[in-house]
């Protein structure tokens, strides 16, 4: 109980921070910087909803397990993530890329459930949506590059958050691919890897969006009062 | 393979991705912050440039203004006192026709002091020698003989806290002013109101006439960062030329509202 508790603190702590940024700077914030803060809303709710669903199976003495959670997760996460990017670009081309990319993976997703169905969490899903992320917003740091915005100098809040994004992605595709082999064949050294990989990149990620959403409301409260005298 | 070894491979593998993306993001910093610095490096030596050349500029116009203003002094002017003697003359010859001397001498004396401001204005010597105030004084004068509009201003004593070059500046800009007003603005009244002390000046100059959109007439335009209306080029001098004095100026005007400008010393 003592080791779920501190895995659940541990878990929550970055989440908490992102909300308490996300208030701190909640009216300064444009669409794209907006829409990656109800993402982070989300991933609280389905977090959340995780932690109930396994208490609820404990409670009935059910074999917990939430990975259909993340599997319905998934498709709320990146469906935000592509929002958040279409808002970013001001292109139609550019916009138009990053809306067949999800279309890509909403048809991908739907074929996915549809065969091998909800219940297990599946990594091809991880690896098309990590995919789909990289991508965009690969795209999103190359556009910040080309524009001589890519300046660790400005600590331009977009480019923190990309970073954070991209890490947690893409340093889950091994293990998520083989999450379920690893549940059957070591269900130990699984969730020593989920603690590992997948809790430290997240904790990676929203503290890297906490950090950046703290940035967009202290770059702007610095400009307007310099603005002011 | 047994699972030790597929953990193993599945951390190492984490690991590697890691250490590509913190590279590659690395990468992507240093040679994105050279860019910014060449880039930096380049628009510095591009503004140092169009700083000489407008400097240069507003030289040559000086000394064109300068000439002009000798010109004015000592031809026309001496023109004119000609012109006044031999009326002299005529009246003293020809006793009975003086009364109808009167109007031409008139009007010939207004012609001689209206040159006489106008050569003093253009004269960047006379605005060095007399001082911003004078100088100032005299173009009022100017714009009050033309009753166009009524100048509410208040002559103002003592140093003005600038050096010369910014005096010469604020001069120049206060006739740009001056000359915009009196074409474009349409305005009833020209307010002038100066505060200098302790070393700081503040001058607003604000009409009543029709205004504009300052905000959209100053907006840049395209790449080069340009207003693209050809009617902000005298406010675009204005504000440059006050840049290169190293003064803050301020334009505000809406349509309908009049327009204020403000020059300021940057410590104010």
């Amino acid at each position: 109980m003592r080791c779920y508790m501190f895995q659940f603190v541990n878990e929550i702590l970055s989440l908490l921070l992102v909300l308490s940024a996300g208030i701190y700077s909640g009216r300064y914030m444009n669409k794209f910087q907006c829409v990656l803060f109800i993402q982070a809303l989300v991933w609280i709710f389905f977090f959340l909803c995780s932690y109930i669903v396994t208490g609820i199976q404990k409670h009935y003495n059910v074999q917990p397990n939430n990975q259909w959670v993340f599997n319905i997760h998934m498709l709320f996460e990146t469906s935000l993530l592509m929002l958040a990017a279409y808002f970013y670009f001001q292109e139609k081309s550019v916009k138009a890329t990053v809306v067949v990319v999800f279309v890509f993976f909403f048809f991908f997703y739907c074929f996915r459930i549809f065969i091998y169905g909800v219940k297990k969490f599946d990594g091809y899903i991880f690896s098309m949506q990590s995919l789909s992320i990289m991508i965009v917003y690969i795209y999103i740091m190359y556009d910040f590059y080309i524009n001589n915005r890519f300046n660790f100098s400005s600590r331009s809040p977009e480019i923190i958050a990309c970073i954070g994004l991209l890490l947690y992605t893409t340093c889950n595709i091994p293990f998520f691919n083989l999450l379920n082999f690893l549940n059957v064949q070591c269900p130990e050294q699984s969730r020593e890897l989920f603690k590992i990989i997948t809790d430290t990149s997240a904790n990676i990620r929203y503290l890297s969006l906490a950090l950046a959403l703290w940035l967009i409301g202290k770059n702007t409260i610095t400009i307007n009062r310099r603005r002011h005298g | 393979m047994d699972n030790q070894e597929v953990v193993l491979a599945i951390v190492c593998t984490t690991l590697l991705i890691f250490l590509l993306i913190a590279v590659l993001v690395l990468i992507f910093f240093i040679s994105g912050r050279r860019r910014l610095q060449q880039e930096m490096e380049m628009a510095q030596a591009k503004l140092s440039f169009e700083k000489e050349l407008r400097q240069v500029a507003t030289e040559v116009s000086e000394q064109m203004m300068g000439q002009f203003a000798q010109e004015l002094h000592d031809n026309i002017g001496q023109l004119l006192t000609a012109m006044h003697i031999h009326i002299e003359n005529q009246k003293l010859d020809h006793p009975q026709q003086a009364d109808g001397f009167k109007p031409i001498e008139i009007y010939l004396g207004e012609v001689s002091q209206q040159l006489r401001l106008l050569s003093r204005t253009l004269n960047n010597e006379y605005i060095g020698h007399a001082g911003l105030f004078d100088a100032m004084q005299q173009q009022v004068a100017r714009l009050r003989a033309l009753k166009r509009f009524d100048v509410h201003w208040t002559p103002v004593q003592g140093p003005s806290g600038l050096d010369k070059n910014q005096e010469l500046v604020v001069f120049r800009i206060f006739q740009e002013i001056s000359q915009n007003a009196l074409r474009h603005s349409g305005a009833a009244n020209l307010f002038i109101e100066i505060n200098a002390t302790a070393g700081n000046f503040e001058m607003e100059i604000r009409d009543d006439g029709r205004g504009f959109d300052a905000a959209e007439l100053l907006r840049p335009h395209g790449n080069a960062g340009m207003p693209s209306s050809k009617r902000a080029s005298g406010l675009l001098h204005i504000l440059s030329r006050s840049e290169m004095a190293g003064l803050q100026c301020e334009i505000t005007s809406s349509p309908g509202k009049g327009c204020r400008i403000k020059i300021k010393t940057s410590t104010l």
